[in-house]
């Protein structure tokens, strides 16, 4: 039925059964009159109404009460499950209930827990699985482990375990409730080690350990219970074969003490019963569980579990004796259990035991605290995705030791713990800038928090220069920390967050300080150093439109390089180097509207680069050398750049490019270069197949170069590079279907193009590029919008407003121009631009008043207002 | 033994509960066989103990069950709500599983043509139509979601008008109402068969 329908039926029959019963009937008649159905529909279900006013007014249970009570299906003292007879329930949990029973046939009425797997678990394969593991399960035999005695299905169909019945307390009730002391708690805990030692040797693991199922009797005896159990309960290894990764497991294990390992689904082992142990120690000597697990959603947990050092277990002791006892050995002991990684724990339940019994005797132990530097890279490598919460936790820990560091210092008694303080702050900040900063620098969204832990980092080493002024290493230090500062903050080669001007401070100040360290030492690190502060301020010029400044950087770095690698000519990395200059020498050439020349450079800069013996091997040469390809190409025939008007030429080299980064992408996927690389690929391949008229597939193409640029820019969002990109490629996808004729479409593209560029020039007000890039965003939307008014099959109307959209885009554009004029940032390329686009809004001017003046009379005053309002 | 392993059941229940407020709808389908469990045991000594008179107040059931199963401290309104939505569920799965078997016994196996009494139902006939009910109720349902749910809670679950409105978060008018017209149609159903 209609949900409509169904409401008008509920509506009159709520109405017609609040009236007297006599006289409903009229009044569905009247209410459906004309529809017969209705009428049927309501008229039927009040009469339903008025029969059974008692229908369903008795709740179920009431009435099947009595026969439910000797249901033969429901399980209570008395009933009977294979050969044993119930007594009666013990306990209920995830897994179904437990009870007390006893065998029916058995003259020694020995009492045994019996299991009953709750409904929805899949009989069968728990059954096979039985049948399988029954043997080896029943012949762990071991005084702390509770034996699996039989096992079956009820009459109903449930799956049923019959295990030793343990008459006891949980094992940490048990040591609250007899106040055992530390010594006491840590001999049960050395039984509980054996039993499952013995068990791991039979290679039947745990895989939920926790103080409910270790239960202590009146003897004082732990025993161990449901041995094996969760394996032949769990339903993931039915998958295996396939590799699915099931969710089914979640239910069995309790999160409180499960293994990282086991949370994330993966297959749990020895390490994950180690793991398991190492909880239930650290409560058993703190009262506490190290960490409270609250959520059911397994990636909640997962995220909890892998985030959280626990906190020492001497930390949560209740008193200062118990404190003193757990500092240092146990504390290790304990926490070394339950290392997040399973290589890293224990290797076995034996060598835990054995480094408790060491550490009772005084003996050293194996286990060592966590390494700072250690586990901060650790951390970072495994956030990789979540890097912002990384740098959180490595800046506070750095804040910690900076602090203790400056403050020892000021003390000259503590001399020794201040230099030892120092140096770790030293190697923090350090690994916090190269390690970490090198290990997310390519990883998509990873812009902002690099920033943030490098920005923190250098305010730290600054600190500490402050004190030292005459070290020569710590300087270096400071000046590679500057320059990837000064990346970060505006390297337009590199994702940046757009900063310009600090950037150039950056740069500056590197410069500075490798000046005098280079002056003062022979060391590759200072030289190099030296070199790159040349190309990085070099770029940031260019970046600004200082080009004379920025051209006489670059001669400086190849002076230099060549100069190095003159010395070492089987040096990659100088190899590298010159390649880098040439290029770099080629790009002020080319900058400087001298394509031949720059031609020259760039052709010198591939050719150093491929004549490197490792270029077979190494990504990153084949990576530099495509970019050299690219540059070529853009020389040759890209209409962007001053050419030489070799389209053919220029497309063979973006193609010998795309193929090199698409094969790169597939090696390294998380690899941010490439992915960009490919796409400018894309981009520029579509350019020329412009140029050479074939406009369907180069739209195509452009399409492949948007799709991959929008993949980058989504994956980070602070990432203002990306973004400039997509503003190209829909700029060049706007100026394509310009060509098509499909001018409305075209402008929507271009409309996107500049909401982007309009975004990255308001937060980079000081970086020449996206002021030029805003530019052009304008100038090929007014052109589109010139386009669409030139089009004599649309309306007056739209023409009139296409021309005077086009009108005011233009002025936009050249107001851009001329401000760039005045600050001298127009490239001699550009330098024509300012006419040309003067020019353009005049002729747009005549057209506005040549479509004016072909307005009928009446419609002449609005169209009039409208045009002048934007003229 | 029986407190760590009720404690465990416990926790696990209040974290379902939590997960089903949070419109986690695979929480429903983990809770039911915990609470359908726990029910059927609650059933067993409730009746036991009142063997005498042979009434089993469902009210006090799902009462006991939720004492039992959920952690008094942490949960509000809304999640007794869900948890009665729940309870009702379970008891609906009891009583046709039991009918069902009950109703295999006697007919053995083939199909039974029922027709209803005017008034009340004799006790005998109710597990023959509990069966019949649960599968026109399960036609309501595709066609009025709360109305089907509303007999589930009333009937299956026991609970009154008030507490149904609570469950459902809707007023109890609103229940009344729907009871009404969801009694009518079922009855319908039900005697067509």
């Amino acid at each position: 039925m209609e949900a409509d329908r169904w409401r008008q039926v509920d509506e009159l029959f709520h109405q017609a059964s609040e009236l007297a019963p006599e006289k409903r009937s009229a009044f569905v008649a009247e209410r459906c009159a004309g529809d017969d159905d209705l009428r049927q529909e309501v008229e039927s279900l009040l009469d339903s109404d008025s029969r059974a006013p008692a229908f369903l007014e008795t709740p179920a249970i009431e009435a099947v009460a009595d026969t439910f009570a000797n249901d033969p299906s429901a399980i209570g003292p008395g009933a009977r499950v294979g050969a044993y007879r119930v007594e009666n329930l013990i306990a209920r949990g995830g897994m179904g209930a437990v009870y007390l029973a006893r065998r029916d046939d058995d003259q020694f009425t020995k009492s045994v827990a019996l299991k009953i797997v709750k409904r929805g678990m899949d009989t069968d394969e728990i059954l096979r699985r039985f049948r399988n593991e029954r043997q080896a399960l029943a012949d762990l035999e071991h005084p702390n482990i509770a034996r699996l005695l039989d096992g079956g299905v009820t009459d109903d169909g449930r799956p049923y375990l019959v295990m030793e019945y343990v008459d006891g307390q949980p094992l940490t009730t048990h040591c609250r409730a007899q106040g055992l002391s530390l010594d006491e708690r840590i001999g049960l805990f050395l039984k509980v080690c054996a039993a499952v030692q013995s068990a791991h040797q039979r290679l039947i693991v745990h895989r939920d350990l926790k103080p409910g199922n270790i239960l202590v009797g009146e003897g004082g005896e732990p025993k161990l219970l449901d041995f094996g159990i969760a394996r032949l309960l769990e339903s993931d290894s039915g998958d295996q074969a396939t590799g699915d990764v099931t969710v089914e497991t979640s239910r069995l294990y309790t999160p409180d003490y499960a293994s990282p390992e086991q949370v994330r689904g993966e297959f749990v082992g020895i390490p994950g019963d180690v793991y398991s142990l190492g909880v239930i120690l650290y409560e058993l000597l703190t009262d506490e569980k190290p960490y409270k697990v609250s959520s059911t959603d397994r990636d909640e947990i997962r995220r909890q579990l892998a985030d959280l050092h626990a906190e020492r277990p001497s930390a949560r002791a209740a008193d200062t004796r118990t404190q003193r006892r757990l500092r240092g050995d146990l504390d290790n002991i304990i926490l070394t259990a339950m290392r997040v990684e399973p290589e890293r724990r224990y290797d076995s339940v034996a060598h835990l035991a054995d480094d408790i019994e060491r550490s009772l005797q005084g003996r050293p132990v194996h286990a060592r605290p966590d390494t700072l530097r250690y586990r901060t890279s650790k951390f970072v490598r495994r956030n990789k995705t979540g890097v912002a919460a990384a740098a959180i936790v490595v800046l506070a820990l750095l804040a910690g030791a900076a602090g203790i560091a400056l403050q020892a210092r000021e003390t000259t008694r503590q001399r020794d713990i201040a230099e030892r303080r120092f140096d770790d702050v030293r190697e923090l900040a350090n690994a916090v800038m190269f390690d970490i900063h090198d290990e997310i620098r390519d990883l998509p969204g990873s812009t902002a928090a690099r920033r943030v832990l490098v920005e923190r980092s250098l305010e730290y080493l600054d600190n500490l220069a402050k004190e030292s002024a005459g070290d020569l290493s710590l300087q270096r230090e400071l000046a590679t920390a500057y320059q990837r500062v000064g990346d970060l903050q505006g390297n337009p080669w590199l994702p940046n967050i757009g900063d310009t001007e600090a950037a150039f401070g950056s740069y500056l100040r590197a410069l500075e300080l490798f000046e005098n360290t280079a002056s003062r030492s022979d060391d590759e690190l200072d030289q190099r150093g030296l070199y790159i502060a040349y190309v990085k301020l070099g770029n940031i010029y260019a970046a600004t439109g200082a080009f004379e400044e920025s051209r006489s950087m670059y001669d400086k770095a190849l002076v230099f390089a060549e100069d190095r690698a003159q010395q070492d000519p089987t040096d990659p990395v100088r190899r590298s180097d010159l390649a880098i200059a040439f290029e770099k020498v080629g790009d002020s050439l080319h900058d400087r509207s001298q394509p031949e020349e720059a031609l020259e450079s760039y052709r010198q800069a591939l050719t150093t680069r491929l004549e490197s013996p490792t270029i077979g091997s190494d990504v990153n040469e084949q990576y530099g050398a495509c970019v050299v390809r690219n540059k070529l190409g853009n020389a040759l025939g890209h209409p962007a750049y001053a050419n030489v008007g070799d389209v053919n030429g220029a497309l063979a080299e973006y193609q010998q490019a795309l193929e090199v980064f698409l094969t790169l992408m597939e090696q390294a996927p998380t690899d941010g270069r490439f992915p960009r690389a490919a796409s400018i690929m894309y981009t520029n391949i579509g350019e020329m197949l412009r140029a050479k008229e074939d406009l369907d597939r180069a739209l195509e193409i452009q399409y492949e170069a948007l799709e991959l640029a929008q993949r980058i820019a989504a994956q980070d969002p602070s990432n203002a590079l990306a973004r400039r990109d997509e503003a190209v490629i829909y700029l060049r996808i706007g100026e394509l279907l310009v060509d098509l004729d499909r001018a409305a479409s075209a402008i929507e593209a271009l409309e996107t193009s500049l909401a982007i560029r309009i975004d990255l020039a308001e937060a980079d007000p000081s970086n020449a590029l996206a002021r030029e890039s805003l530019e052009l965003g304008w100038r090929s939307l007014g052109e589109a919008h010139a386009a669409q008014a030139e089009d004599d099959e649309l309306s007056l109307a739209n023409r009139l407003a296409s021309c005077a959209e086009s009108i005011r885009c233009l002025e936009e554009a050249l107001g851009i121009l001329i401000d760039m004029r005045d600050a001298g940032q127009l490239r001699p390329s550009q330098e024509g631009l300012v006419d040309q686009v003067t020019q353009q809004i005049a002729d747009e001017r005549v057209r506005l008043r040549d479509l004016q003046s072909s307005i009928p009379e009446s419609d002449q005053r609005a169209s009039q207002n409208r045009g002048g309002s934007r003229a | 033994m029986r407190e760590a392993t009720n404690d465990d059941a416990r926790g696990e229940v209040t974290r379902l509960l939590c997960a089903i407020s949070d419109g986690d709808q695979q929480a429903v389908a983990s809770l039911l066989p915990l609470v359908y469990d726990e029910l059927r045991a609650a059933a067993q000594r409730l009746l036991n103990q009142e063997r005498a008179n042979h009434t089993l107040q469902p009210t006090a059931l799902v009462h006991e069950a939720y004492l039992r199963l959920v952690d008094q401290s942490e949960q509000g309104w809304e999640s007794r709500g869900h948890f009665f939505g729940v309870a009702a569920k379970a008891m609906r799965r009891v009583l046709v599983d039991h009918a069902r078997a009950h109703n295999a016994l006697k007919r053995g196996g083939g199909r039974l043509r029922l027709s209803l009494d005017e008034s009340a139902l004799p006790v005998e006939a109710a597990s023959e139509y509990v069966e019949a009910l649960d599968e026109a109720l399960g036609d309501l349902s595709e066609i009025d979601e709360q109305k089907s749910r509303i007999v589930e809670l009333r009937f299956f679950g026991g609970l009154t008008t008030e507490e149904a409105a609570e469950a459902l978060e809707v007023s109890t008018r609103t229940v009344e109402r729907d009871w009404r017209l969801a009694k009518a149609w079922l009855h319908r159903a039900i005697s067509m068969e």
